[in-house]
């Protein structure tokens, strides 16, 4: 299990007047507490911007947090930052959102999936193209056709499916992907969300995905959850089918009203919109951090943090909100 | 292969119609050293034949044939692989001159240009690795600095400080008078000590502008998402520096080979300060004694060897470069 308390990473941003440098303090993670499951899926939703991406890497070990604490299970607690490093990287392992860029141009995909195979001696020297072969295959890539290949001359679906199959190369029991599939053409996506969600059923791989778009997340996160994010705090969480029949947060309902339906399926009742596009960042303000933004403020919300409640006996579906109510938004069959 | 040949023959076509400019070009300057020549016989009381015929039989040009005329003989005897003889020092064949200075200015320019490409490769990793510290505003602004000093004050001012002031170095030369060239110890040492202090200047002078450009890859391959992933996947520190090392060096191929076939342009400021019997102190005085023959053979040196490191610069990048298809 991996559990999260109080992460926050604050960025110092620097700005120049002249000769005098002004230092401001930028959270873009705020407070989170999050606990996950290693057969679980997660969905983390927010819009640009909001911090997702940040946890994502906090989460995968690559940039360290402010304050907070983390802490995996499976892990043993290394004094040694290098071999902490070595131990990290087979446990959670992070797919880059751009498949382009997250490829060496000047490498094979041979050297690239070896690489971390014969470093971390996961197989035997003469295994090592058979467990290539193993991997491709289950990103659907042929081996005989890719292996020798450069990324350059790949397409960007087989790009993602090469960055998958070298995230999946040591075996991780954590798999968090970054907005995999915005990069990728539409008539892709389906096929690829199909594979991690097959990939990490099989493999008991806790997944983590990352996104903006409620129909990735709902399709991704079936029978998992769905953590909604907005500046850099967490505003909801709750069981998958839960948020999406019951949203409490404004935000939450919001971000539902803005996935388009296909007509003929009638949208219910009220729709909440947001009063204003525009993000806020950079202040922390002290009341709640969505009131600007907010159609349902009333003056308490400026005035005062809303803290994590939970609304069910059950106490799964949490939500940090002053007005938080039940608004069926939604359209009525979404199968 | 086939592509190799079309790109020679473009070069010597780009070669033939150079040197065909510079050779006219040369002659507008004013000082004509035949005329010049043919003037003093006149002034010594020979008549305007007696002075032509006697212009004639040293030089082997008459003063008074049109430009054109002594352009294709020129170019004949350049056919033939004759490159004529110096007016300076009278007779002496110019491939002779040139092949005299040459190993001098190969072995100094080839080092200082390693040096500085060495030198500013590695302070341009260190600067991009720790952007944000006071250690990398230092190497830049060092490295700018010593790159927008021209290449003669350089010259000028660590001759006055390693030889007037200190007696470190020597001032000129390119070996010991005690010494002749050969592959033994004593002439060894003497040539790397007289050349210190030209590849200093070539060392000084040419890294800055490395590093720079090294910093500025360097931050973008640094910040590329496979640089994250190498991280994620736990790799060690020396394989991901040569990941790193290995995208940002790529971009700075090409301008490595460049300056490597303009070596002899840049030498031309430098060999004269020391008095370094190479190709640049060859290429200044005779254009000071408007010596047209050598004048025309360094011309000819420099084109070619720019023009023949752009075809090796274009044909190697093709396979360092995987991305690059030709």
């Amino acid at each position: 299990m991996i559990e999260v308390t109080k992460l926050t990473k604050q960025f110092i941003r620097k700005e120049k007047y002249g000769w005098r440098t002004k230092r401001s303090v930028f959270s873009a993670v705020l407070d989170i507490d999050l606990s996950w499951n290693q057969d679980e899926s997660i969905a983390i939703v927010g819009e640009s911007g909001c911090g997702k991406s940040t946890l994502g890497r906090m989460i995968a070990g690559i940039i360290q947090p402010t304050s907070g604490h983390l802490q995996i299970s499976e892990a043993s607690e290394e004094k040694d930052i290098l071999f902490h490093r070595k131990r990290m990287a087979r446990l959670v392992q992070l797919i880059p959102q751009d498949p382009y860029a997250a490829l060496n141009p000047v490498r094979t995909i041979r050297s690239m999936l070896s690489d971390p195979l014969r470093y971390h001696r996961m197989v035997f020297r003469h295994e090592i193209t058979d467990k290539m072969t193993e991997l491709l295959e289950l990103v659907g890539l042929k081996a005989e056709l890719v292996l020798d290949k450069y990324p350059h001359q790949l397409s960007g679906g087989q790009r993602q499916r090469i960055v998958i199959a070298r995230a999946l190369t040591l075996d991780p029991h954590y798999l968090i992907a970054d907005e995999s599939v915005s990069m990728v053409d539409v008539s892709l996506r389906l096929s690829i969300l199909d594979e991690m969600k097959e990939i990490s059923r099989n493999r008991r791989l806790g997944l983590m995905f990352i996104t903006h778009d409620f129909r990735v997340a709902r399709y991704i996160a079936q029978g998992g959850w769905i953590a909604v994010m907005y500046l850099g705090r967490l505003i909801e969480i709750g069981p998958t089918e839960e948020i999406l029949q019951h949203p409490q947060h404004p935000y939450t309902q919001a971000l539902i009203t803005a996935v388009p339906i296909l007509r003929g399926k009638e949208r219910q009742v009220e729709q909440v919109w947001p009063r204003s596009y525009e993000l806020q960042v950079g202040q922390d303000p002290v009341g709640c951090a969505f009131a600007p933004r907010c159609p349902f403020v009333k003056p308490i919300c400026e005035l005062e943090r809303p803290v994590f409640h939970s609304l069910d006996c059950k106490k799964k579906h949490q939500v940090a909100c002053h007005e938080a109510t039940s608004r069926t938004i939604i359209a009525k069959d979404f199968g | 292969m086939n592509k190799l040949v079309k790109r020679l023959g473009s070069s010597f076509l780009i070669i033939v119609i150079v040197t065909t400019m510079t050779f006219f070009l040369i002659r507008l300057m004013p000082g004509n050293p035949y005329q010049v020549m043919y003037h003093q016989f006149l002034m010594q009381g020979m008549n305007a034949q007696q002075a032509q015929d006697q212009v004639r039989s040293i030089l082997n040009v008459s003063p008074n044939q049109p430009v054109w005329q002594q352009f294709i003989q020129w170019f004949t005897d350049l056919l033939h692989g004759s490159l004529g003889t110096s007016i300076q020092e009278t007779g002496v064949p110019v491939t002779e001159l040139i092949f005299n200075a040459l190993p001098w200015t190969l072995v100094t320019v080839s080092i200082g240009l390693l040096l500085s490409f060495v030198i500013g490769i590695v302070l341009g990793v260190i600067s991009a690795t720790k952007r944000n510290s006071w250690l990398s505003g230092m190497i830049d602004n060092i490295g700018s600095i010593a790159h927008a000093v021209p290449a003669y004050v350089t010259a000028v001012a660590l001759l006055y400080l390693f030889n007037v002031v200190w007696h470190i170095f020597p001032s000129s030369g390119a070996y010991g008078i005690m010494d002749t060239p050969g592959l033994n110890w004593s002439f060894i040492s003497s040539f790397l000590y007289h050349m210190a202090l030209p590849v200093s200047t070539y060392v000084l002078t040419g890294f800055g502008s490395w590093e720079l450009a090294m910093k500025s890859t360097t931050i973008t391959v640094i910040n590329d998402d496979f640089m994250m992933a190498a991280r994620l996947r736990g790799l060690t520190r020396q394989t991901q520096m040569r990941y790193l090392g290995w995208n940002s060096i790529l971009p700075l191929f090409t301008g490595f080979m460049l300056s490597l076939g303009g070596m002899f342009g840049g030498s031309i400021f430098i060999e004269g300060t020391y008095s370094f019997p190479g190709i640049g102190a060859l290429f200044a005085t005779s254009i000071g004694s408007r010596d047209y023959p050598v004048m025309e053979g360094c011309f000819l040196l420099t084109t070619t060897t720019i023009i023949l490191a752009n075809v090796i610069a274009d044909m190697f990048y093709t396979k360092l470069d995987p991305r690059i298809v030709d």
